[in-house]
């Protein structure tokens, strides 16, 4: 019922027209290489610190939808993915645009895009109240093993190296700590500056990591003009017997993509990267993919927009980010005071279920949107860079202005951009850092409570069962890579000895 | 050494350095008086584990890699001086927003038009369309924060 009341909502005139703006601005900016979701939303968050908080849940849940779905248009017109979840759809999208048959490719990726989405939302309602319900037994151990154990997913399976994903991970916990701690009152790594003792602000840090640093990584390859591939909408809208002969392959990416993105911080290019394999793998025609098969494309979008809906099922439940842009969405959720947790179902309903309409309603609007007006937005895509960054950069100064209206927000945002360019660079992937700088207040104050309760007595880490558990996976998570790639050295090795 | 190494070489040496102030400006903190831990175990056991990880990286930098993950084939070459350009004109922006030497839309817009000229190499078409960009963006931003979402920006 309360998500009836929620979806009736949204359909009021100023909700919907948030849902609108924020899935066609998604759909645009996921389209435009060098613009990422991520960026989009952190930007922003702060024109919704004057919005009613549903209504800003609305758009940014929007933009979100809007914003991975919108990477597969250059990804099939440029083979440049818009957003890294659309990677895997250049390999099959683009050769077949490049065939004549554009309308064809980006039908199927619409397509699947709106299944994944559907299917994805009915994980999100059914589980999304159980698990939170779970969460509420969670003591403090229990919380901050899981963060934990989150933060060492993340690293593993973030691009590069591991080592770096957790030193990316960790330095942005340290990034959190500077200001007066809450639970003692004693100012930390303020440096006696009193301009820290209300700790980095995450928006600044935000915008600084995500969009800044993107710029600056922009600007460096200015001049890349993408090959350009003339659009047709021959094909746009796929027959029922097309749904019906991709159904399988739709459902299995989709609950793929669903899954992954409920497991933390792993997020929507990975989840389009395993459907995809698995799809090639289980096809009977396995050396079509990368020449323009239908079944990666559906692979791969099926299962990025499904894991949208997935990772907002732990946000929701537990307040841990399934994603970068989830982390971004926690932000935006307590800047509004809204603390996300298994708690937020009976501080928050509207909120909660305000959510899941809002996923449901963008993806049905993205399917119209993209579907109807694919051929204008994929004009836009061809703005050069030069004219777009620098008024991206006025609305990164402005808005980590509007935060507290100080100058000292914009050199905080400048700094982050520096630092996420530097760390870009050097390979440290930037996820790992934002969702430990969101994550780490929590992990400490879990840890601290713990503490108290226990006077000090850390054991119970390692004799309650979730504690250990999570204690388990974490751990397991970090020598298994290690030992594979141990395995794998001495393997290569053998391999040079017999042939000298 | 490639480049890739050396960076990542300088690049945890920075990190170190950065972890080693973190724990130096911790040491005087004093300890919990209501809980066990205080406040600087845990930024101390942070700043520990990065520096651990920080040598592995540079131990790894000194290791022999397989020979696909250092090829750097089908990399388009960097456009530096974009990039200089975009950081000296915002520093300058954001310096003269700080002391409030002129106003939001007007400083604003001389920064859109000479960094997109710039960028563009200052082609005459280019330039045109700078200048359009640059009095919409500058004055149209002024207007949208200060009009419609109410937000007070930095002005002379």
């Amino acid at each position: 019922m309360e998500f009836f009341d929620a979806t009736f909502a949204i359909l009021q005139p100023w909700p919907f027209f948030y849902l609108f703006i924020g899935t066609f601005l998604g759909i645009v900016v996921g389209g435009i290489p060098g613009l990422t979701g991520a960026m989009l939303i952190a930007l922003t968050l702060p024109l919704t610190f004057y919005m009613e908080p549903f209504n800003a849940v609305v758009l940014l849940v929007a933009m979100y939808v809007g914003a991975i779905s919108g990477g597969l248009i250059t990804a099939t017109l440029l083979r440049m993915p818009g957003t890294p979840a659309a990677v895997m759809t250049t390999f099959d999208g683009y050769p077949m645009a490049r065939a004549g048959r554009p309308g064809r490719a980006l039908g199927l990726g619409i397509s699947a895009s709106f299944v994944g989405g559907l299917i994805s939302f009915v994980a999100l309602v059914t589980l999304t109240k159980p698990l939170s319900i779970l969460a509420t037994r969670f003591g403090p151990f229990e919380y901050f093993t899981l963060i934990m154990m989150a933060m060492v997913l993340i690293a593993s399976v973030s691009s590069g190296s591991m080592v770096k994903g957790l030193i990316a991970g960790f330095l942005g916990m340290l990034a959190s700590m500077p200001g007066v701690d809450p639970a003692s009152g004693q100012p930390r790594l303020t440096f006696d500056w009193y301009m820290l003792n209300g700790g980095l602000q995450l928006l600044p840090v935000l915008i600084g990591t995500f969009a800044v640093s993107q710029i600056i990584a922009d600007v460096l390859q200015i001049r890349i003009r993408p090959e350009r591939v003339e659009m047709s909408r021959k094909g746009i809208i796929m027959s029922f017997a097309e749904y019906r002969r991709n159904f399988v392959n739709m459902l299995r990416s989709s609950i793929i993509g669903t899954w992954i993105g409920i497991l933390p911080g792993i997020g929507a290019s990975i989840g389009s990267i395993v459907a995809y394999t698995t799809a090639k793998n289980l096809s009977r025609k396995p050396e079509k993919f990368g020449t323009g098969s239908e079944e990666g494309i559906v692979a791969s979008e099926a299962a990025n927009n499904a894991t949208v809906g997935g990772a907002l099922i732990p946000l929701i439940a537990m307040g841990i980010p399934g994603s970068v842009i989830d982390a971004i969405l926690i932000g935006a959720l307590m800047i509004h005071s809204i603390q996300p947790g298994p708690t937020l179902f009976l501080t928050n309903a509207d909120i909660v279920w305000g959510m899941m309409a809002a996923y449901l309603l963008a993806n049905i609007l993205m399917f119209a949107l993209m579907t109807g007006t694919v051929g204008y937005i994929s004009r836009l895509m061809y703005i050069p860079r030069s004219y777009v960054l620098p008024v991206v950069m006025v609305f990164c100064v402005v808005g980590s202005f509007a935060l507290n209206n100080t100058m000292f927000d914009v050199w905080v945002m400048l700094g982050f951009g520096v630092a996420g360019f530097i760390l870009e660079r050097g390979k440290y992937p930037l996820g790992p850092f934002v969702i430990g700088f969101v994550l780490a207040p929590l992990a400490e104050e879990k840890l601290r409570s713990g503490l108290m309760m226990t006077a000090g007595d850390p054991s119970p880490i390692l004799t309650r069962p979730l504690p250990l558990l999570f204690t388990v996976i974490a751990l397991g998570l970090l020598i298994w890579p290690l030992w594979r790639d141990y395995r794998r050295n001495g393997k290569t090795k053998n391999i040079d000895t017999s042939v000298e | 050494m490639d480049r890739v190494r050396k960076f990542e070489i300088w690049a945890s040496i920075l990190i170190i350095a950065v972890c080693a102030v973190v724990i130096y400006e911790t040491l005087d903190l004093p300890p919990g008086s209501f809980e066990p831990l205080g406040s600087a175990p845990v930024p101390q056991a942070t700043a520990g584990i990065i520096m651990i990880l920080s040598i592995v990286v540079i131990i790894n930098a000194f290791r022999p890699r397989r020979a696909e993950i250092d090829a750097d084939t089908d990399e388009v070459p960097d456009e530096p001086v974009s990039a200089f350009l975009l950081c000296a004109a915002t520093l300058l922006y954001v310096l003269t927003l700080h002391f409030r030497l002129l106003g939001f839309g007007t400083l604003t817009a001389i920064y859109l038009f000479a960094l997109i000229s710039a960028l563009e190499r200052f082609q005459l078409k280019s330039t045109i369309i700078a200048a359009v960009i640059a009095v919409i963006g500058g004055y149209g931003i002024q207007y949208l924060f200060t009009q419609v979402f109410v937000v007070d920006l930095p002005a002379s």
